[in-house]
């Protein structure tokens, strides 16, 4: 349990990094926002703010509805799974969806705020280093984060 | 409910538990200017090591985010960029050179 909460530990920096625009949500819709966000959930809000289409109802509706696709996937996936073999998804690059949606929202975040690409650009270095380590994955996104966001907020002194 | 039904249920709750902290930690360090710079910033962190972690583990996608992002820097919307991106991965895993 406690190895999941500290590998999960990015769901904090998911939910802070939208608090900004999901101040006017009532706590029932936070309550709501909190237990359904998702990666995937969390990637469409961002895209959201980079469109400037970004409300607590969007992340309520959003947050719940890829929920229930996912559910609804793992229960068909359960017993469809023998009819999709994983290679006949990876023909069609399923996996790289998540990867280039970031690629996507990256430079709309940056064009919007250009004092966002030398943390954004330190934390990306941080996490190949972390990775050159041996960090895993998890481990190594989460700091690389907090290296980027502590930056920024140093560079909010100066 | 067998062990492993309860561990799952217990991991979703301390998992939900994560985001909802998330959205206390951020209204308490909200009020500090310092801080708010910072946490309006990480959602753009977020995404760069999650970027740089993903191309350290797959390189062959190293082409198809580049012709993302450069057209997503140029276009106006993210669906097309992301479209080409999607277009040349699939091309590239089904045809590598």
């Amino acid at each position: 349990m406690l190895a999941t909460a500290l590998l999960n530990a990015k769901h904090v920096l998911h939910s802070a990094s939208l608090w900004a625009q999901l101040r006017t949500a009532t706590r029932s819709q936070l309550l709501l926002i909190g237990f359904a966000i998702t990666d995937s959930s969390w990637l469409c809000c961002q895209i959201a703010v980079q469109q400037g289409k970004m409300s607590p109802i969007f992340a309520l509706s959003n947050a719940w509805s890829l929920l229930f696709i996912w559910i609804s996937g793992c229960v068909c996936g359960f017993y469809l799974g023998g009819l999709i073999k994983p290679d006949q998804l990876e023909m069609f690059g399923i996996s790289s969806i998540a990867v280039l949606s970031m690629a996507a929202i990256a430079p709309k975040a940056a064009k919007n705020s250009i004092h966002y690409l030398l943390p954004g650009l330190t934390a990306s270095i941080t996490a190949i280093v972390l990775m050159m380590s041996g960090f895993n994955e998890g481990a190594s996104v989460l700091l690389a984060t907090l290296a980027g966001t502590l930056l920024a907020c140093a560079r909010h002194d100066n | 409910m067998t062990i492993e039904m309860l561990l799952v249920v217990s991991m979703a709750v301390v998992t939900a538990g994560l985001r909802l902290s998330g959205f206390g930690v951020a209204h308490f360090l909200m009020q500090f200017p310092k801080v708010k710079s910072g946490l309006l910033s990480s959602g753009f962190c977020l995404i760069t090591s999650y970027l740089a972690v993903q191309l350290w583990e797959h390189p062959s996608l190293a082409l198809p985010v580049c012709i993302t992002s450069i057209l997503s820097y140029a276009a106006k919307g993210i669906l097309l960029p992301l479209l080409i991106g999607w277009i040349v991965a699939i091309l590239m895993l089904n045809f590598p050179a």
